[in-house]
């Protein structure tokens, strides 16, 4: 028995300039926020840009991107994922809505093989993948099935998330390619950047810690609030992973 | 074309790896599954393939090709209960998620005799590749 859809990965990714991979092994780092805010950027260079969501089980990017619930992938020899805020975005909440799903490993791969398969990013030029926290499938299968993909690492200036940056090196030093580390909700010159730098990592540089920032994406909306407290600090930063 | 193209594409370049791998220069016979769940439409998918391989003509040849269809069976791993698709009622948009992404189904369906979200996929998910006969 063999499954075909791994043998189209390739080639469903092979015209893509970049992939990058937002981790970390904690949660509540801001993951999804930096996903979005890079996809953005990216966008603002000019860039075609794509965004997806492989947290299968609590997937919350379409939440921050605040998208019509009729909006869906147009089908064309596979899923052209919809252009939400200039952004090429995929998600399994087009087909589930709010619900929630419990999966087991298996099924976790299942639908990552799934998406990968059948998606056409078709002339995308950039990709940005947000993961769920965890050094769990997704994680193994991103490192199995796109192993050129490009690893930014997302920490809080704090010793539990340094913490766990030095877990996920660990684990995965020799297995995936990591470029940097994006310290988010920045408060104080200086940071954690030495500390990054002194683990032989790249500090990519830093997003800023906006209070009341759910409030703020309400009020402005999230393209109002980009503009206003964080496109300023991207450039930097893409130009430093492109 | 629709999605059952993707998944026609995917077929064919896993044959051509195999082929390729294997030093297979003709295939005589290729037996493809489809799962009851995944509920592709077999008329798609056969014109999908069609079309395709004359795309990949320049590196594989293929003759026959047959098509296997494989029932859907579940297994709860908390009461051991094992139902079929049949067993349980879905909508036109939970069929469309599921058609799209066979394991959505979590999102629709529990254990009929225990309500466990837990359960295994145990045969008839999607596409799978039984058997490839060919020469060298």
């Amino acid at each position: 028995m063999i499954d075909p859809r791994t043998s189209v990965i390739y080639k469903r990714l092979k015209e893509i300039k970049k992939i990058f991979i937002i981790a970390s092994s904690k949660g509540g780092v801001g993951k999804t926020l930096i996903s979005i805010l890079l996809s953005m950027g990216f966008r603002d260079l000019g860039f075609k840009t794509g965004l997806l969501d492989i947290d299968f089980t609590n997937p919350s990017c379409h939440i921050l991107f605040n998208i019509d619930p009729s909006i869906k992938p147009t089908e064309e020899k596979g899923l052209i994922p919809p252009t939400v805020n200039g952004v090429r975005f995929m998600t399994i909440s087009y087909f589930i809505g709010e619900s929630g799903v419990a999966l087991r490993g298996q099924d976790v791969d299942n639908i990552f093989r799934e998406i990968l398969a059948i998606t056409r990013w078709n002339d995308t030029e950039y990709l940005i993948i947000d993961t769920p926290p965890g050094l769990g499938d997704e994680l193994l299968d991103l490192a199995t099935l796109i192993p050129w993909g490009e690893v930014i690492l997302v920490t809080l200036p704090n010793r539990l998330s340094l913490t766990s940056i030095k877990r996920m090196i660990g684990i995965f030093k020799d297995q995936i390619k990591l470029i940097g580390v994006i310290e988010n909700m920045w408060r104080q010159e200086r940071g954690i950047r030495d500390i990054i730098i002194n683990m032989d990592l790249k500090y990519l540089g830093y997003i800023p810690y906006v209070d009341r920032l759910d409030d703020l994406i309400e009020k402005f909306g999230l393209e109002g609030v980009y503009k206003k407290f964080f496109s300023e600090y991207l450039s930097g930063i893409i130009s430093s992973i492109l | 074309m629709v999605h059952e193209w993707s998944l026609a594409e995917a077929v064919l370049e896993a044959v051509k790896k195999v082929a390729i791998d294997s030093g297979i220069s003709k295939i005589n016979r290729l037996i493809i599954g489809l799962g009851e769940l995944q509920n592709i439409d077999i008329e798609l998918f056969k014109e999908s393939i069609e079309i395709l391989k004359g795309e990949y003509s320049s590196e594989i040849q293929i003759d026959e090709i047959e098509f296997e269809d494989e029932e859907a069976v579940f297994k709860c791993r908390r009461c051991g209960e094992v139902w079929r698709l049949r067993d349980v009622e879905l909508g036109e948009d939970e069929r469309e998620a599921i058609h799209f992404i066979p394991e959505l189904l979590h999102a629709f369906v529990k254990c009929p005799r225990c309500n466990s979200v837990d359960y295994e996929i145990l045969s008839g998910r999607g596409v799978v590749i039984k058997r490839i006969e060919g020469v060298k």
